[in-house]
């Protein structure tokens, strides 16, 4: 059995300065109020013990997840455990020591009794040699962690089941499923077949499309007269020949060269033949010797039909000019004898206007040497008489003689001016029609010309070039007319023999579209496919195995559940009974099963009558019951037990007043056997375990903390 | 599977409707193992297990076949319990599966360990007997070339007509 004599620390979690602990008696208290740094003495025994195992989430603590072992405040970082042990059967004192290197890293030293000091891999293996406990039976007998009772308390039966099954040292089967379960294996499985299938729907929906396409080729095949058997490269070449031939023919038939047409062997060639083929065809269409000829009756055709054009226009430009000249000419003798009347009456005014315009001009200027200043208005200006009344006279005898008498000469002047000017006009233009009517002669006289030169024949003055001209014209569209059926029938030959193409233009795309098709099958062919195939099977069979290894593991949880449940049973029974004291509680049965639902083990507490105990529960007899498995699983072992003391951390949390005394009174018998570790806030119990616990009791009291110097703590 | 067997046996499916394709399938299966060189096959028509199969060496089979278009299918307490009686006459059960899909093949599963119930077709793949169906489905695949024609037009009759004359024996009730 293994004793713990002293303890070292410096520098862990709540400890900065090194501080030292002497276990000289049976009970050792710890006593003092919250964060004054009594957990982290008692973690550090644990992590002194056990290093790492004792930090993070396999260890079924939620707060030693990412648990920090150096102080914060320390600078530089550093944590130092020593703890002296002593081995009762060889009375050997064995010391060990652990230091902080890093997150996951310590250094680990053991001394032994005869001094030898071991590190490393030689001092780990010697200390789990010397404790003969694994860190998981550690927590189950002989650390009583604050955790543990609070999640018993805790009333949702999944975080109850999973906190009993950590007090029953079963915690790891369920690290283990959990990790195994995130692993999410069925769901990767799920995707993989998942993906796997959706390659597989991708090539499905190609060979459908493919096999859509091949249909619809084949009923266009079969539409256009192709036969079943035809419709494979045999049948595609067959055509070829016959292709050939017909060009053959038809090149014989309108005199042209058919160039050196090679029939194709093989479905390779084909392309070729059909470039080729199509090729003479498209020359043959335009070369044929009654295509040309058409195309040069087009082109008299059009000729003509643009000489009549232009004869009718001469033709009627001529007589317009014609009539209109003629009509101009009859006028012509009676605007001549107009003219020289016009001429004579013209001459006759004008000498009119010149007489009166001389006396009238004399007058003027009599009225205006009158009108001029300090000149006698009565008096005459050529005779110097005195005439009275003479300016009056003379402006009277100007404005209504003179003056009246020259407008109207002159107006008749402007008029017979006026007259004259226009009949020139029109002799001008009587010239001009003159003019086009014999352009327009001329005009007839050359398209006449050029009518004879195009017809080949003389044309003369009395030809009727309108007539000759339409009946050339009958005749042209005559010769197009017969021209035209035989080139209709000779291009419909052609097309029948582009038909026999199009079909073999079909028959490879239907060998195109089975190829391909056929590439797309081999796919299913393919060593990677079967890969694929196998990688599924070998999927599936993993997830099938992995299934098959959690349900092991979850029976072997289930079975060491039950093994211990029923070894601990009647302790467990004893030590609730004695602390709960429940009156309503005779006897309390702690049995085990395997919950369908999650496949965990699934705790139930029942009473003598067989009833379902955990909705009476108060929370005081569930902390009981936490202290209850705790003690039973440590005790059950009895003197076996390798290690001499147990740790109880703040084991009061929901206790009454009775409960405490109750288990202080357990804890004094514990105490017998073993040294008894107890580190409280609880003023109530701390008071119970000094006045009613029998052995000799070493006090420590955690009187302050401080960033600086840690906890200060006093032993009494 | 080939896309010429699958034309095939969807060409039958499409004629006989999912029951008697079913029905057709066990059959070509049953001549399948004959050519593969099994010596004693019995194929039952209405009931017990579908098809058993010894060879020379002392294989013994007994062969539940399943057919489907889906991706699932039934296997009834009936199936489990008609296996589990041939398992205790010494035969190596097996459910045999074909799903008439082009990217499908047959599944022949060890069917000891499988409870009824509406099964995956995929759930199948651990228990798969790969060696078996290494030797097995080739021959049906041979049986479905050679006998498609007549079984188009005359179906489970003509087939019948087969397993006999191959000397396999054919109880029909």
């Amino acid at each position: 059995m293994i004793e713990l004599k002293t303890l070292r620390i410096k520098g862990f979690r709540a400890y900065t300065e090194e501080k030292e602990f002497i276990f000289d008696n049976h009970v050792v208290l710890l006593f003092g109020e919250n964060h004054r740094g009594k957990s982290s003495t008692l973690n550090a025994i644990e992590w002194c013990l056990f290093g790492n195992e004792c930090i993070g989430k396999d260890t079924g603590i939620r707060e030693r997840i990412e648990w920090e072992i150096p102080n914060r405040n320390m600078r530089p970082y550093e944590a130092l455990v020593e703890v002296n042990l002593k081995d009762k059967t060889t009375e050997g004192k064995i010391t060990v020591a652990r230091k902080w290197v890093s997150a996951r890293k310590d250094e680990l030293s053991v001394t032994l009794p005869d001094g030898k000091s071991l590190r490393g891999n030689e001092a780990k293996e010697k200390l789990t040699q010397v404790l003969g406990l694994s860190f998981r039976d550690f927590l189950t007998t002989v650390y009583q962690h604050q955790e543990a009772i609070r999640d018993v308390l805790v009333q949702e039966p999944k975080e109850r089941n999973e906190a009993i099954d950590r007090l029953l040292g079963l915690s790891n089967y369920r690290n283990i499923i959990r990790g195994i379960e995130s692993a999410k294996l069925g769901i990767k499985q799920r995707k993989m077949v998942d993906e796997f299938d959706n390659f597989v729907s991708s090539i499905d929906t190609i060979l459908r499309s493919r096999e859509n396409d091949l249909r619809d080729k084949r009923k266009k095949a079969v539409e256009k007269g192709l036969k079943e058997t035809q419709l494979d490269e045999k049948g595609a070449l067959e055509i070829a020949g016959k292709v050939k031939g017909q060009l053959h023919k038809f090149s014989s038939e309108v005199g042209l060269t058919l160039a050196d047409l090679q029939v194709p062997a093989q479905r390779i060639d084909l392309h070729e033949f059909q470039k080729t083929t199509g090729g003479e065809i498209k020359r043959f269409r335009s070369e044929m010797p009654d295509v040309r000829k058409q195309q040069d009756l087009f082109e008299e055709r059009t000729k003509t039909t643009a000489l009549k054009e232009q004869y009718e226009q001469k033709e009627s430009d001529w007589k317009t000019a014609k009539n209109k000249f003629e009509a101009m000419k009859k006028e012509t003798s009676k605007l001549k004898v107009e003219v020289e009347e016009i001429e004579n009456k013209i001459s006759e005014k004008e000498k009119e206007l010149r007489t009166a315009d001389a006396k009238g001009a004399v007058i003027t200027e009599a009225i205006d040497y009158l009108r001029l200043e300090g000149v006698d208005k009565n008096i005459c200006p050529v005779c110097e008489t005195e005439k009275p009344g003479l300016f009056e006279h003379l402006e009277k005898e100007w404005t209504e003689k003179y003056e009246k008498a020259l407008g109207v000469i002159e107006s008749q002047l402007d008029t017979f001016k006026k007259r004259k000017d226009e009949i020139n006009i029109w002799f001008g233009e009587y010239k001009r029609a003159k003019r086009d009517y014999e352009d327009a002669y001329k005009g007839i006289e050359q398209i006449k010309k050029r009518i004879g030169g195009a017809l080949g024949q003389g044309i003369s003055i009395e030809d009727d070039l309108g007539v000759i001209l339409s009946n050339e014209l009958k005749e042209v569209n005559k010769r197009l007319e017969e021209l035209g059926k035989a080139v209709k029938y000779k291009q419909a030959t052609l097309d029948q023999i582009v038909s026999e193409l199009e079909k073999i233009n079909l028959i490879m795309d239907i060998l195109d579209l089975e190829e391909k098709k056929r590439i797309v099958e081999q796919i299913q062919q393919s060593s990677e496919y079967q890969q694929m195939e196998d990688l599924k099977d070998e999927m599936a069979i993993l997830v099938d195995d992995i299934e098959k290894i959690k349900e092991a593991i979850r029976e072997a949880s289930y079975k060491e559940s039950e093994q211990k449940v029923t070894a601990a049973g009647n302790v467990i029974d004893n030590y609730f009974h004695r602390i709960a004291n429940n009156p309503s509680i005779r006897k309390i049965e702690f049995s085990v099963k395997v919950d369908s639902r999650t496949g965990f083990n699934s705790y139930m507490f029942k009473d003598q009558g067989g009833k379902d105990l955990t909705p009476i529960l108060s929370q005081g007899d569930l902390n009981a019951m936490a202290l209850s498995i705790f003690l039973g699983m440590g005790c059950s072992r009895g003197t076996n037990q390798t290690f001499g003391f147990v740790m109880l951390d703040d084991p009061s949390q929901s206790l009454g007043s009775e409960h405490k005394e109750n288990l202080i009174r357990i804890l004094n018998e514990v105490s017998c056997e073993r040294m008894v570790i107890l580190s409280s806030m609880d003023k109530e119990l701390q008071n119970l375990s000094l006045s009613k616990m029998t052995r000799a009791k070493t006090k420590y009291v955690f009187y302050d903390w401080t960033t600086k110097q840690g906890p200060e703590v006093k032993k009494e | 599977m080939k896309t010429e067997i699958y034309e095939r046996l969807k060409n039958l499916h499409d004629k006989y409707g999912p029951q008697e394709f079913g029905k057709l399938c066990q059959k070509l299966l049953a001549i399948g193992f004959r050519m593969a060189g099994y010596s004693h096959i019995v194929e039952r028509g209405v009931q017990g297990v579908d098809v058993d199969a010894a060879g020379e060496n002392g294989e013994k089979y007994s062969i539940e076949v399943k057919t489907t278009v889906g991706q699932s299918l039934n296997f009834e307490q009936k199936d489990v319990d008609g296996l589990q009686k041939r398992k205790e006459d010494g035969y190596e059960t097996v459910l045999a599966v074909l799903r008439l899909d082009r990217f499908s093949n047959w599944i022949f599963a060890k069917a000891d360990t499988i409870k009824s119930r509406r099964l995956l077709i995929d759930s199948l793949r651990p228990h798969r007997l790969g060696d078996l169906e290494e030797r097995i489905c080739p021959c049906i695949d041979e049986a479905i070339n050679e006998h498609f024609d007549e079984t188009m037009l005359g179906g489970q009759k003509y087939l019948d007509h087969v397993l006999k004359q191959k000397g396999i024996t054919v109880r029909e009730s």
